[in-house]
């Protein structure tokens, strides 16, 4: 069975960090956007060092979550991406729908 | 009391899901063509491992004799089971409605973009789909890419090659101009399209089927015939026949 950890970090009264460890899917994903939906920060980093694996599912709501948070003016973004991970979310056009979105 | 409710609703509400998601799985069946429209010039098979009863991955292939095209497709619509499968179903119709009027694999895209973008995004969901024209006059093939894995290139007696695409999945830009790709068939050339299904079935030590072990196995197949019978095998011996995810493979060869 894959393994799967959230776990968060308050930086400042205005940022989080949420570290994800192990695999992201349709799975494990409502995990992820329920400990982002508890946030009340401004800003707030998904750190993804850990993160061995993602899927398309698992992607699609993060960007879907990145949106949600740019029409709330508050920011929510990802980084530490491996390198496997960063070829799925490049694959997909992550980076130009981000760009799209937040510019 | 409340008991007897229960049980009674237990005993009525089973055998009515199990009949709607077989009538369901009927309605998959004539969704995902599994005979190709027959060419003389082309070779086309196309296969859905489903994970469940119900699948959101999608494949097609339209033929436009008066028009010399002939079109082919494969998509994986976000999650699973019922869901994914009623919005396979969105996906679908919007491909066969504007096919016929679209000129290239990008502007279809753009259009089929377009179309779902805001059901997808009131759904909070997405769809990646490959899109493939093979000219039969001038013996090429177009292709544009929604954000869906990179197919593999097949010539005789030479190494695959990865079809390169770039493009953004369905559902999150509503106005996108997707790039777009052509290359020249030779006789018994084939190309190799598949979902993430594949590269992503695991094994007992949890590590993926990936991209590097499809491209072996097509370096091993100069005919397009068993591909598909030999990777789902592949595939699911590599899983051990736990399966996690909908897998799809779509092969078209220039006869």
């Amino acid at each position: 069975m894959s393994s799967f950890n959230i776990f968060s970090k308050t930086i400042s009264e205005d940022e989080v960090i949420i570290y994800i460890e192990g695999e992201l899917d349709i799975f494990t994903i409502d995990t992820v956007i329920q400990k982002v939906d508890e946030q009340t920060v401004s800003n707030c980093q998904l750190d993804l060092k850990d993160l061995s694996f993602i899927d398309s599912s698992g992607i699609g709501l993060l960007i879907r979550k990145v949106i949600d948070w740019k029409d709330e003016n508050r920011h929510l973004s990802f980084v530490n991406l491996r390198q496997n991970v960063e070829e799925v979310m490049e694959e997909m056009g992550v980076f130009t729908i981000l760009e799209d979105v937040l510019n | 009391m409340k008991k007897q409710l229960e049980d009674t609703q237990n005993t009525i509400t089973t055998p009515r899901i199990t009949s709607e998601l077989q009538e369901a799985s009927k309605v998959q069946n004539v969704l995902l063509q599994h005979t190709a429209p027959p060419c003389s010039s082309l070779h086309c098979y196309g296969h859905t491992v489903p994970a469940h009863y119900l699948s959101g991955d999608y494949y097609d292939f339209v033929y436009e004799d008066n028009k010399q095209k002939y079109w082919v497709f494969a998509g994986d619509v976000m999650g699973k089971g019922i869901p994914a499968f009623t919005k396979m179903a969105m996906l679908r119709t919007a491909v066969r409605t504007l096919a016929p009027h679209s000129e290239s694999p990008s502007e279809l895209l753009r259009k089929v973009n377009q179309t779902l973008f805001e059901d997808f995004k009131l759904l909070r969901s997405f769809t990646t789909l490959f899109c493939g024209m093979y000219d039969i006059e001038r013996n090429t093939f177009t292709y544009a890419s929604a954000g869906h894995p990179q197919p593999v290139l097949k010539r005789m007696n030479q190494p695959s090659e990865l079809l390169q695409a770039k493009g953004i999945a369905i559902g999150f830009i509503q106005d996108y101009n997707f790039q777009e790709e052509t290359v020249m068939l030779q006789p018994n050339d084939y190309i190799f399209i598949f979902t993430d299904g594949i590269t992503e079935a695991k094994n007992e030590k949890d590590e993926q089927f990936g991209r590097d072990r499809i491209i072996d196995v097509v370096n091993q197949h100069n005919s397009n015939t068993c591909l598909i019978e030999n990777i789902t095998n592949r595939i699911l011996t590599y899983s051990n026949y736990e399966q996690r995810d909908d897998a799809t493979m779509v092969t078209i060869k220039r006869t």
